[in-house]
């Protein structure tokens, strides 16, 4: 597909939080250890009384957003979408709701809250982001689709901005909970891109292409999505070039299928 | 009834998460619903499963529910004359 | 941008199994409707759904591992039939769900509660939770050479059918599958009840009298593929997606905006894609889920777009909400009644609102050349199909 251009990123994840505005800034503090501590005034500016009600995944989906939007002074709500992909949702909230079902007492905000789509819709709402909006669950490499379905969105017209997120949550409590899976599910990340058709007027943007492969590379080793991501991030924060064949495999295990393909960011 | 309107407050603010506002900033004759502590309707719908768990209180609709918790003084009464907990 | 064959539709509904014999009953506006049997809700008042009875799909459930899953398939092998196994053509699958293998979890949990040993089982009782574990069995069993899983609530279904046809358009697959399905659960019938939207003698789409949904469950598939692979099976499509769109709401998480800001731009985005004009829409199957809010944004959008409005349905009566699956559901019966000529009636209505100011049509015979089929979804998620005839 054509090259897009990512205007602005950000990361938030076990070693930190990154963004071009505010730089590196590891978890260097006792009482805030990573991502599930992420306080509202680390990514957002201006008051917000609602972010004491989000889940770990819309936190961090929300201030992966936050800190990428407030670097791109030019977007028009009404015609920016968002694209998120995510492996799991927010199982702490889902557990959570199911507790207050069998006690009884179902809890409709928490059951509000269960639905992947909760975060893009706090989003959307407080930055009035208009424009269509996809959230991909599950399988291999939701992000890599996130940025693909964001692509289809721009080039079909549909929006000429799109706030593309991966992320993953959990709260820190719940990766003691047996049912989850402390080796593959306890990490906590938001990787938040602002992608657009055509290139801004400003400083430093990076061309981005995608393409994915219909054979599976024999060669590669399967790693997950996440780790390519961060790869990208790290180049763009130090002004390189990012350029890489991935190969992920579908997660759930149901079904052995690797997306395979290759993906570039660079220096326009 | 000043006991329950600061145990209530209290219970408001941990049940909905409200993590910026502190209980003395809570004027007990301001509307609850809408804009002073950003109280939507599903936080009302919130309100009403706390009411039950809490004190036993059922409030038969929304829109009974909607007059009662006008203020923190209101629903307060409410609560203090329907009680069964 | 391209006018996407429909090579196939499948769909497994309250209205029966079958796509054909699904819009016979939904034409005739029949109520679908019956006291929640399927499992113990926990709620005081039995609320009236969409279920679907087990002997259904019983040949189907043997090696699902949960309700979900079989639905899906059902559907899917009905939207499959036209391709042959020999046929060398890249298949890949949208699928839309928001419940997936919660039916089985969240029995599971509640055995976990009582009895903590339990615990030993989880693996394989939690194997296909998931969304995409449920699209990864459906892909298998079909042998896809992909599958992406979508989940935005109520409007994921007809999300399912824009990305299929965006991958087909890409060259990323000949054909691709949009699944849209959801099946009963205890935590939504629970959820929805906490969040006071359902009417439990059964939902009354654009009635003065509306208070609520009625939930319902079922599965819809479209086979969409490139016009070289109709080509290729020799099949002459049963319509074409022309146009699709989306948007939000930026209003609140669960009620929709009051003006149907978000809807209008979907639709308009959905009719300049498909490059006709508002008056060329014959039909629209709303998504008319009775709520109070919805049903009047809704038509307001429509008032304020369409002049005059064109006739239009809500299929919620007949079938339930079938939340991720009521786009897809619905869209497959509204290619039927492209084909048939025929506007369904609605269920559940009987006295019109002032304030909606239109009523849905009584069921009508009528030259239908482009449907338009919307859905919102929790959160202000709004999304707009075209579907027009060969």
């Amino acid at each position: 597909m054509t090259p897009f251009f990512i205007q602005a990123f950000a990361a938030i994840n076990a070693k930190g939080i990154y963004s071009r505005s505010r730089g590196y800034i590891p978890w260097n503090d006792e009482h805030i250890s990573g991502p599930v501590d992420i306080q509202r005034s680390q990514v957002y500016d201006k008051p917000f009384t609602g972010f004491g009600k989000l889940n770990c995944t819309e936190k961090i989906a929300f201030g992966a957003a936050a800190l990428a939007l407030s670097e791109v002074p030019d977007y028009t709500g009404d015609s920016t979408g968002i694209c998120l992909g995510t492996v799991f949702g927010c199982l702490s909230t889902d557990l959570r709701y199911a507790e207050s079902v069998v006690a009884g007492f179902p809890s409709p905000a928490v059951f509000a809250a269960t639905l992947p789509s909760s975060p893009v819709a706090d989003i959307a709402i407080l930055f009035k982001l208009k424009g269509p909006d996809r959230v991909i669950a599950g399988s291999a490499c939701p992000g890599f689709f996130a940025l693909e379905n964001a692509m289809h969105i721009l080039a079909a017209d549909k929006a000429d901005c799109m706030v593309v997120l991966l992320v993953n949550g959990l709260e820190a409590q719940d990766r003691h909970f047996p049912l989850i899976d402390a080796e593959n599910r306890s990490s906590n990340y938001a990787y938040a891109f602002i992608l657009r058709r055509n290139m801004q007027n400003q400083s430093i943007t990076y061309t981005l292409s995608l393409d994915f492969d219909t054979k599976t590379n024999k060669s590669l080793q399967n790693r997950s999505e996440e780790s390519y991501f961060l790869e990208m991030v790290e180049a763009m924060m130090h002004n390189k070039n990012y350029d890489c064949s991935f190969k992920c495999n579908d997660t759930s295990g149901t079904l052995v299928l690797d997306t395979v393909g290759k993906l570039y960011t660079r220096l326009a | 009834m000043d006991q329950l309107i600061n145990e209530l407050k209290t219970k408001i603010i941990s049940a909905l998460k409200l993590t910026d506002i502190k209980p003395e900033e809570i004027d007990k004759n301001a509307p609850l619903i809408g804009e002073g502590l950003g109280i939507d309707s599903i936080d009302t719908l919130e309100l009403l499963v706390l009411l039950e768990k809490e004190y036993g209180v059922t409030i038969p609709d929304i829109n009974v529910g909607r007059k009662i918790f006008s203020s923190l003084q209101t629903l307060a009464e409410y609560v203090g004359q329907n009680r069964k907990k | 941008m391209s006018k996407t064959p429909i090579i196939g539709i499948g769909a497994i509904s309250a209205a029966g199994y079958g796509a054909k014999q699904g819009y016979g009953v939904v034409k005739s506006g029949s109520d679908c409707l019956t006291p929640l049997s399927l499992f113990e809700s926990g709620l005081k008042e039995t609320p009236l759904c969409g279920q679907i009875k087990a002997d259904v799909y019983k040949s189907l459930a043997a090696d699902m591992p949960n309700r979900t899953s079989v639905l899906a398939m059902a559907a899917a092998q009905e939207a499959m039939a036209p391709v042959k196994k020999s046929n060398r053509l890249r298949l890949g699958i949208t699928f839309a769900t928001t419940v997936a293998g919660m039916t089985r979890s969240e029995i599971f949990y509640r055995e976990l509660k009582k009895e903590p040993s339990h615990i030993k089982n989880a693996a394989k009782e939690l194997a296909h939770h998931e969304p995409a574990a449920c699209a990864g069995i459906v892909a298998s069993k079909l042998g896809a050479q992909g599958f992406h899983t979508l989940s935005t609530a109520c409007s994921t279904g007809l999300h399912a059918i824009g990305m299929a046809k965006r991958l087909i358009e890409h060259d990323r697959f000949d054909l691709c599958l949009a699944i849209g399905v959801d099946a009963l659960s205890i935590l939504t019938v629970r959820g929805f009840a906490s969040l006071m939207l359902i009417d439990f003698t059964g939902c009354k789409p654009f009635d003065k009298r509306r208070i609520g949904i009625s939930l319902g469950e079922g599965a819809g598939a479209l086979l969409l593929g490139s016009e070289k692979a109709a080509d290729q099976l020799g099949i002459r499509p049963l319509g074409f997606v022309s146009g699709w769109g989306a948007s939000a709401d930026c209003h609140h998480m669960t009620a929709p905006h009051p003006e149907g800001e978000g809807a209008k731009n979907a639709i308009h985005a959905a009719l300049t894609e498909a490059g006709i004009t508002r008056n060329e829409i014959s039909m629209i199957a709303a998504h008319g889920t009775a709520t109070p809010d919805n049903d009047l944004a809704e038509i307001k959008a429509m008032r304020a777009l369409f002049d005059p409005l064109p006739p239009f349905c809500s299929m919620k009566r007949t079938l339930g909400h079938t939340l991720a699956a009521s786009g897809a559901i619905e869209a497959v019966y509204a290619v039927c009644a492209l084909n048939d000529n025929y506007v369904p009636a609605t269920a559940g209505f009987e006295q019109a609102d002032e304030a909606i100011g239109a009523a849905p049509s009584p069921g009508e015979q009528k030259q239908l050349d482009h449907i338009l089929k919307t859905s919102f979804g929790f959160g202000g998620n709004n999304a707009a199909v075209i579907i027009s005839k060969v």
